[in-house]
């Protein structure tokens, strides 16, 4: 069923040439350039600023659109982590046989993505908190701060261990990958196992690196998780045996022989801050401001320190229930089961990651949304840009607002996607649990509570999208 | 054929205590959602120069008041403030958007509402963060029977439990 | 230091050198985004002074001699000390804001006295600050006068003139220095915070435009 883009020579010949990678990197580069020059330069507002609404709405809502059609294509691109390879190789795409760096093995305990996860909670909280996707000033802040941090990590540490580990996209677009259309996998597994010693996808050789993620494609590398697509490997590999396939969305959800804990976490941080977070916010935030403002000395927005503590508090809330609703289910899903079959730890990390369409579908809604309300901004940042490139101080004159749809339309569209994010999740949990259990009732009736849940996370998504309606 | 019996009432166990956990957790919900206030309707009477005046404030993630009751022909102005973060207040079908900075009351034009009876949505154009999307208010004109719109949330949640249903009943029903 | 970290280093020279290059872009970072890396305030050029009032704006040239328009040859850098009305004493701020009565504000004819109405509701609803723009040039400067106030609906204890601000170097008074290059004739506007003429200075704030207030000569 699936095929293979890599059976085709133009791109066989493209993705073995040595430059693709910086060739795609560049104008990545160049964009990055000209938006941190406009939020740092610029007009500082950001309804008039190309940085700041090329990033939260361009930039983002092609990222999302990215996951479902190509993987992790971002990170192949990022011109952030690709700072910290290049300092490290001291190379823009030739196998050098230098470095500057001193290629320290990452920290055992670090090895995981829990740092990645805190680094991305931490990120939504200053967003949510200081209003960093309100500022061009602190977007451009933001945007410097990690390519000082990538350039820094790639000069001590070996491969890619920012983009691996650090950078606060990483679990995000790691677990919405795993959604994907396309997957970079070995053709024969049987070739890497008996055929070669020298394992050069993982090793490198005199004319390639090892994988920069330190993925093992021709043995571990079952999933899109840490695959950044950068082609390593396909140069690398000497019995060509390394596929890029085409195939249904969704299978890594399933597919994963022993899911980690961590990414499970992930996968349900994504789901949680889509759906439960924003509800708990959206509810209680002005009552948590104000209990805490009896024992905090208030100030000025931003720099409130009851209201941070509150949004603190909500998004910790918001995700321990996400995590506390998915145990809860698998708890039930292992009584409906019949005692003494899969622990609910096991159908925990399994399940999780089926979640991650539905938190996908959602934040694609919540996009949809704002993009169709405020779809003149974008023309009026852009002429801004043009008329002072790149500095972009000019106003460019009155504000458009136009309206691609009416709320009903609009309400629509977002209904049809949290239901295809949905009826995803519910394929991929119901092929989890006809892997974990033999039984196909026990199947079922492990499905169910898990498919309620499910449920439950759309009604959310779909009640508060349509809050306004009512 | 006594395990199969087991297996079933597992089945229906499985299916009683799913319904019920969903059923419990959705009402809390609902609930929350509901009473997070911003439903408070506010109809302004006209000041001595002929216009009404609405006071709004915005914050993450809503506006108070939630509904604002006008009538067709009114003259209106708006003053919003933000309590938090910068966001904006726009409606789109009167023309106008304006950007709010926290502490700062923002003061709009005097806008004629020349629209016909019905609920128009005012919503947040400055994107704000995780619940931006659920940051509106609505502007009711006239005697608006807003009856259409407002059953949609609800038929889509029907049809989202029918699509769930139909789902797990093809799943259960599919034998290999 | 060890002496096996120091032989370590050496055997790294290019780890070393692009440790130090990366330490000063890591320096400059912080730097720059606390604040504390001003860009140098070349004062060169042509300098000119324009007070915000409700609802227009006054001109005047270095010598602090009032014009109707700030003329630049283009190529040649311009200076603007931006500054809000309000920084000033009351009877300076309802001095400029009686200019507004000689035009037609807001539907109103020139002179009626509901304009006066207007801006002193606007006064006390707190809309005193303004967004100073020149449409097409790098001009965008919101003034920020309300700190000066101290609560108080007028300002107390400030400088009594424009020329006292600025030689006093007060910190309601804004400097913004750019070189034209297009020559034409420039409106100075107070920009929308939003659309279609919603702002922040009030009722008038749609009618806040100087015409043709900024000129650009040919070199």
């Amino acid at each position: 069923m699936s095929r293979d883009l890599l059976a085709l020579r133009p791109v066989h010949r493209a993705l073995r040439f040595r430059p693709f990678q910086f060739l795609a990197i560049l104008p990545a580069a160049l964009l990055v350039a000209v938006v941190v020059a406009s939020c740092w330069l610029g007009v500082d507002h950001p309804g008039f600023n190309f940085g700041t609404v090329f990033t939260w709405v361009v930039w983002w809502g092609s990222l999302l659109l990215s996951f479902v059609f190509l993987g992790r294509a971002w990170c192949l691109v990022c011109p952030v982590g690709a700072v910290g390879e290049w300092i490290q190789r001291l190379s823009f795409w030739g196998r050098s046989s230098r470095t500057a760096g001193l290629l320290l093995p990452w920290p055992r305990p670090l090895r995981n993505l829990w740092l990645a996860t805190a680094l991305f909670l931490a990120f939504l909280w200053l967003d949510n908190g200081y209003g960093l996707s309100n500022s061009p000033r602190l977007t451009a802040g933001l945007i410097v701060v990690l390519t000082l941090a990538s350039a820094w990590i790639g000069l001590l540490f070996e491969r890619r261990a920012f983009c691996r580990y650090l950078c606060p996209l990483t679990a995000f677009i790691g677990v919405n990958s795993l959604f994907s259309i396309l997957e970079l996998r070995s053709r024969d597994a049987g070739v890497c196992r008996t055929d070669c010693p020298t394992k050069d996808c993982y090793r490198g050789n005199a004319t390639t690196y090892g994988c920069p993620m330190g993925e093992f494609p021709g043995g571990a590398m079952d999933t899109n998780l840490l695959c950044i697509l950068c082609t390593e490997c396909v140069k690398g590999c000497g019995h060509d045996n390394i596929g890029l396939r085409l195939r249904p969305p969704g299978r890594d959800l399933w597919a994963m022989r022993r899911p980690r804990l961590d990414g499970a976490f992930a996968a349900v941080t994504v789901a949680g801050l889509a759906t439960v977070a924003p509800l708990l916010t959206y509810a209680w935030l002005p009552a948590t401001r104000r209990s805490l403002a009896a024992v905090l000395p208030a100030g000025t927005p931003p720099n409130d320190p009851p209201r941070l503590l509150a949004v603190a508090l909500l998004f910790a809330l918001g995700i321990g229930a996400s995590a506390g609703l998915l145990y809860g289910s698998s708890l039930l899903s292992r009584r409906a089961a019949g005692v003494g079959t899969v622990p609910a730890r096991t159908l925990f990390a399994h399940c999780a990651y089926a979640f991650a369409p539905l938190g996908l579908f959602k934040l694609l809604a919540d996009l949809l949304d704002h993009a169709l309300r405020t779809w003149g901004t974008l023309g009026d940042v852009t002429r801004a840009l043009m008329l002072d490139f790149p500095r972009n101080r000019v106003v460019g004159g009155r504000v458009t607002v136009v309206q691609l749809a009416g709320p009903v339309p609009a309400y629509l569209m977002q209904t049809a996607l949290l239901l295809a994010g949905l009826l995803f999740t519910l394929y991929a949990l119901h092929r989890i649990c006809l892997r974990l259990f033999a039984d196909r009732d026990a199947a079922l009736a492990a499905f169910l509570p898990m498919a309620g849940l499910g449920l439950l996370l759309t009604l959310l998504g779909l009640w508060m999208l349509g809050a306004s309606l009512l | 054929m006594d395990e199969v019996a087991d297996r079933k009432s597992r089945l229906g166990r499985s299916a009683l205590l799913s319904a019920a956990a969903v059923l419990l957790l959705a009402g809390l919900a609902l609930r929350a959602i509901e009473s997070a206030g911003s439903r408070l309707s506010f109809s302004p009477a006209a000041g001595s120069d002929g216009v009404k005046e609405v006071s709004i404030r915005a914050r993450s993630w809503g506006f108070t008041p939630g509904v604002i009751h006008v009538d067709p022909g009114d003259t209106v102005r708006f003053l919003v403030s933000s309590d938090d973060i910068k966001h904006g207040f726009a409606i789109n079908e009167l023309g106008f958007n304006l950007q709010l900075a926290p502490g700062r009351e923002v003061r709009s034009p005097d806008i004629r509402v020349d629209l016909p009876p019905g609920k128009y949505t005012i919503h947040c154009s400055t994107f704000c963060g995780l619940g931006h999307s659920t940051m509106k208010a609505s502007l009711v004109v006239g005697d608006a029977s807003p009856a259409t719109a407002s059953r949609i949330p609800w038929l889509a949640s029907l049809f989202t439990l029918a699509a769930a249903g139909a789902f797990t009943v093809l799943a259960a029903r599919r034998r290999p | 230091m060890s002496p096996n970290a120091l032989q370590g280093l050496r055997r790294h020279p290019a780890f070393v050198a692009a440790a130090l290059g990366l330490a000063a872009l890591t320096a400059l970072a912080v730097l720059a985004l606390s604040g504390k890396l001003q860009p140098g305030r070349r004062q060169a050029g042509a300098v000119y002074y324009v007070v915000a009032y409700h609802y227009g704006f006054a001109f005047y040239d270095q010598t602090f001699t009032e014009v109707t328009a700030m003329e630049a040859k283009a190529g040649e850098p311009v200076t603007l000390y931006i500054v809000a009305a309000h920084a000033f004493p009351k009877e300076t701020v309802l001095a400029y804001s009686e200019r507004s009565l000689h035009s037609s504000i807001g539907g109103l004819p020139a002179g009626d006295p509901k304009i006066r109405e207007k801006l002193l509701e606007d006064f006390a609803l707190g809309n005193i600050e303004h967004i100073v723009g020149i449409a097409g040039l790098p001009v965008y400067a919101p003034t920020n006068v309300t700190p000066a106030l101290g609560g108080k609906p007028f300002r107390e204890g400030g400088p009594r003139t424009l020329r006292e601000a600025v030689e006093k170097s007060d910190p309601t008074v804004q400097a913004i220095t750019f070189t034209p290059s297009r020559e034409g004739a420039y409106d100075v506007l107070c920009v929308d915070s939003g659309m279609d003429g919603s702002g922040t200075c009030g009722w008038g704030h749609k009618w806040m435009v100087a015409k043709g207030g900024f000129v650009v000569r040919p070199p």
